[in-house]
């Protein structure tokens, strides 16, 4: 199941203005110097040009939490694995075939940067049931609060603590989009909520 | 190999199992939270993880140039290879720190020597070239060290391959006349002949390939 094709396809395509400094002028390496048919070929392949290109977004957004005024973190609640199908949606469309990489990662980065999280936020530990926890930023679990009250699903406080009236509305939202009623944020659900509305 | 491969990348990247308390002031992502020993294990086994690093590396180094005022490229003229050598040094005197914190420290090696605006390219031979502003800058330092007749003009010319060849012979070096990596390790990072530097703090000398590679994709190229 990919996550992704859940999203809007044209989510990535319209980048024009970056919110960062991105400079028109500087050196790509590696990985990102290829073009998005290369990224789709290794992507279904899983080999180990495929880990090159998924280790190169992750160093790619370090450096951009690192180099970006008033940003801790560009993804905050998205898993490596959501990245790395967003950028198979975005690299999928015709018009985008022969972008390089770097490209299409400074494209997804645009269209996260609205969402990041600005500075450090303590963590809380969500139960994913049979012994799985998660971590989630408060910054993030206040989000998914705003998002559910904005939509009518959640009367509580905006608090970022993930209480059971957050999992009843995160399990409402679920229902409403006829999506599995998990009650806890997972990509999908989170992907649904807040990707789809930025 | 497959499955092992897989089992290890879901260890390092499942999102909170490496992201455990890293509390920065900037939050590191995927393998950058993994230990300087994961990554000299990984390096050593050559296995999917590194090349997770080995992207890492890369995509940092080139978020670095596009927000990096001053910069165009952090390193003009080191391959994937030296890099990953570099870190592993790094990563061997500090093996419970997260990876990232040893790339970050080969960027501060690197920074005095960077290229700070784009520059035209001169071929080194078929297939590859290298930064015009890094042939000068290795022929100015040929000059310095006394070698003969060496044009600065930029191009890797007659004169500039054969006083690469004498240096090459003087220090020991594979006699290929081209500035491969060994010969600008030699040259730019440190050499132990003329140790005015403080060396970083392991050589990867004995590592680096003599053929540079061009940022390759190619898995077996390493």
């Amino acid at each position: 199941m990919r996550i992704a094709s859940l999203l809007i396809l044209s989510l990535l395509v319209a980048a024009p203005a970056y919110a960062s400094d991105k400079k028109n002028n500087a050196a790509i390496k590696g990985a990102g110097l290829a073009n998005c048919e290369q990224y789709l070929k290794a992507n279904e392949e899983k080999n180990k040009v495929f880990h090159q290109f998924a280790g190169w977004a992750n160093g790619f957004f370090t450096g951009y939490n690192i180099g970006t005024p008033e940003t801790y973190d560009i993804a905050p609640w998205q898993s490596p694995g959501l990245i790395m199908d967003l950028l198979v949606k975005h690299c999928e469309l015709k018009s985008n075939r022969k972008q390089r990489f770097a490209d299409a990662m400074l494209a997804l980065a645009n269209t996260l940067h609205k969402q990041r999280v600005k500075e450090l936020s303590e963590r809380v530990a969500v139960d994913f049931g049979e012994g799985r926890q998660r971590l989630f930023y408060k910054d993030v679990i206040r989000k998914i609060q705003y998002s559910l009250a904005k939509q009518g699903h959640y009367g509580g406080p905006v608090s970022g603590s993930f209480s059971k009236e957050t999992a009843d509305a995160v399990r409402a939202f679920q229902r409403a989009r006829l999506i599995p009623e998990t009650g806890v944020p997972d990509q999908r659900t989170l992907s649904l909520l807040l990707l789809a509305a930025s | 190999m497959k499955r092992t491969a897989g089992i290890l990348m879901a260890a390092l990247l499942m999102p909170g199992a490496a992201q455990a308390a890293f509390e920065g002031r900037w939050a590191l992502k995927g393998v950058g939270t993994a230990s300087c020993q994961q990554y000299v294990d990984a390096r050593k086994n050559a296995d999917a993880a590194y090349y997770q690093f080995g992207g890492w590396i890369n995509g940092y180094f080139s978020a670095f140039n596009q927000f990096t005022d001053e910069t165009y490229d952090i390193a003009p003229w080191q391959g994937t290879e030296l890099l990953a050598g570099l870190v592993e040094g790094y990563c061997q005197k500090n093996p419970k720190q997260p990876f990232a914190t040893s790339v970050i420290a080969v960027v501060k090696l690197l920074m005095p020597q960077r290229l700070v605006v784009d520059t035209q390219r001169v071929a080194v031979e078929p297939g590859r070239s290298m930064y015009k502003e890094v042939v000068q800058r290795l022929q100015y330092k040929l000059d310095r060290l006394g070698f003969a007749d060496v044009p600065q003009n930029g191009v890797l010319d007659k004169a500039t391959r054969a006083a690469i060849l004498q240096y090459q012979q003087q220090k020991d070096l594979e006699q290929s006349g081209l500035p491969d990596q060994q010969t600008l390790f030699r040259l730019f990072i440190y050499d132990p002949d003329n140790p005015v530097k403080k060396p970083p703090p392991s050589l990867p000398a004995a590592r680096l390939e003599s053929k540079p590679e061009e940022p390759s994709l190619d898995p077996s190229a390493r």
